[in-house]
């Protein structure tokens, strides 16, 4: 087992709604990959924050209130999302779309796991895509590590 | 023909679904659908074992995908279409959803006003209206209370303003099914009009728009034109026909059933009729319009008047094929 990449990558809010891709190099040989991506922070605690954003887009959105300022409270702390993907030298092989700020991932010829498609893995440029579905943190930061098994 | 009882947006554990898709192939055939589509987030990882879980247990599972953009959801049922979400642009979604059909899959624009950023960013349709008229689909009712709320008024009426414009674009719920739901709060199905509950036959029930969405009534309706009757979603030779409607119980819907039924409103481009109707009587009503005539039927559930279902729309006139379906229409040219 070998570290083929081992980065932190920060997102700002001006990174919301864009892919932010990392490509990565398999050599020969490889049989299966390990894949570890966390972020923080999950959440923003700013309550005031909070309801006042989820106010304005409200209006904007819908043109009229959708939610009670209870309701509003009860979707509160908001938090960030994030979804992966990889794209293979021979195509995309899936994504992991979903609220967890921590996933693992397992990719090989015969298995595969978290919304990923069971591959080869070959020898070439590998890429590994952040979506920023939604930010609302000043920044958030992504620990990304992949290893790769012979 | 006859309809079949589908759900038509499913999520499992290959997205935030919290169901394997062995689990949603289960719950499925013990809550009575016909058929269901796996629509997991920019997905087809769990495809392969749904359909074979439902081949195991007798359920139609149709491939799917629910394109989860930044600027809004749209289910793709079929699983032929090559289009990768993240190509997918507020300027080229137009071309997409076309690309997507053309390689067969049926396009249906996903919960389009509900709230998105920053509670389910990406959730809420931001796309141009004009880029999304070419779906095949609309959902009309999803989730949890699929006919109350503010959402769910605003989509009937961008479905109708739509259909105002000569649209022909059908009217499906999604459940949005991401967990088990043993006692589920108000939900909806999808009837699909077809030959058989097999995947072809349901995907073109879904592409023509023979559909009705409803909590808690089957809603039999047909429209008799110049002495030949045609199924829901079918183009009519002319804007003039006697739209016939029987309805009854869905005895095993899980939420509050409807006590009894109030009206039908026969609703067209040229306004509203509405007919008194009873369970298992059936009644028959004459109209004409230029567009489209959908059916809504009203009764009392939780005592109090509601919308209880809807279908997708006869349309008037125009070229259409031999068997009167939508797919020359206008919006697919
Ligand atoms: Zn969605
Ligand atoms: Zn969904």
């Amino acid at each position: 087992m070998f570290v083929v990449l081992d980065g932190t990558y920060t997102l700002a809010r001006a990174d919301m709604s864009t892919h932010t891709k990392i490509p990565f190099y398999l050599p020969e040989g490889v049989k299966k990959l390990h894949i570890d991506v966390a972020y923080s922070p999950k959440y923003n605690y700013n309550e005031e924050y909070g309801l006042a954003l989820i106010e304005k887009s409200m209006m904007k959105q819908a043109g009229e209130p959708l939610m009670t300022k209870g309701e509003m409270r009860a979707c509160l702390p908001l938090d960030n999302h994030l979804s992966y993907s990889i794209d293979s030298p021979k195509g995309a092989i899936g994504t992991a779309h979903r609220g967890n700020d921590r996933q693992s991932f397992l990719i090989s010829e015969d298995f595969a796991d978290g919304g990923f498609y069971p591959c080869e893995t070959v020898a070439g440029e590998w890429t590994f895509v952040i979506s920023a579905t939604c930010i609302i943190t000043d920044t958030v930061t992504v620990s990304l590590r992949i290893e790769a098994e012979e | 023909m006859r309809f079949f009882r589908c759900e038509l947006h499913t999520h499992t554990t290959s997205s935030d679904g919290s169901m394997s898709p062995e689990e949603l192939v289960d719950r499925a055939v013990e809550c009575g659908y016909d058929a269901i589509v796996l629509t997991d987030h920019n997905t087809v990882a769990g495809v392969k074992r749904a359909i074979s879980a439902g081949k195991n247990r007798g359920l139609t599972v149709i491939p799917g995908i629910e394109w989860t953009t930044f600027w809004g959801h749209f289910t793709v049922t079929g699983g032929t279409s090559d289009v990768l979400w993240r190509d997918i642009t507020p300027q080229n979604v137009d071309a997409m959803i076309k690309r997507a059909q053309e390689k067969g899959d049926v396009v249906a624009v996903a919960h389009p006003k509900r709230m998105g950023f920053p509670l389910c960013s990406g959730c809420h349709c931001d796309y141009d209206p004009c880029k999304i008229k070419g779906a095949n689909n609309y959902e009309v009712w999803s989730h949890y209370y699929p006919n109350e709320g503010v959402a769910a008024r605003q989509q009937r009426e961008q479905w109708y303003s739509l259909l105002s414009e000569g649209l022909r674009i059908g009217a499906v719920y999604g459940y949005d099914w991401h967990r088990r739901d043993d006692v589920p709060p108000s939900y909806a199905y999808t009837y699909v009009g077809a030959e058989s509950a097999s995947e072809k036959d349901i995907l073109s029930g879904l592409g023509r728009g023979t559909t009705y969405i409803t909590v808690g009534v089957l809603a039999d309706c047909a429209a008799v034109c110049e002495g030949r009757e045609y199924p829901i979603g079918s183009v009519l030779p002319k804007g003039e026909a006697e739209i016939s409607v029987l309805c009854e119980r869905i005895e095993d819907y899980r939420s509050d059933k409807p006590d009894e039924l109030t009206r039908a409103e026969i609703r067209t481009d040229k306004g509203v009729t509405s007919a008194p109707i009873r369970f298992g009587e059936r009644i028959k009503v004459k109209t004409t319009f230029e567009k489209y005539c959908v059916v809504e039927i009203y009764g009392k559930r939780k005592r109090e008047e509601q919308l209880l279902a809807i279908t997708s729309a006869f349309y008037a006139g125009g070229i259409c094929d031999d068997h009167g379906t939508r797919r020359s229409a206008g919006n697919r040219a």
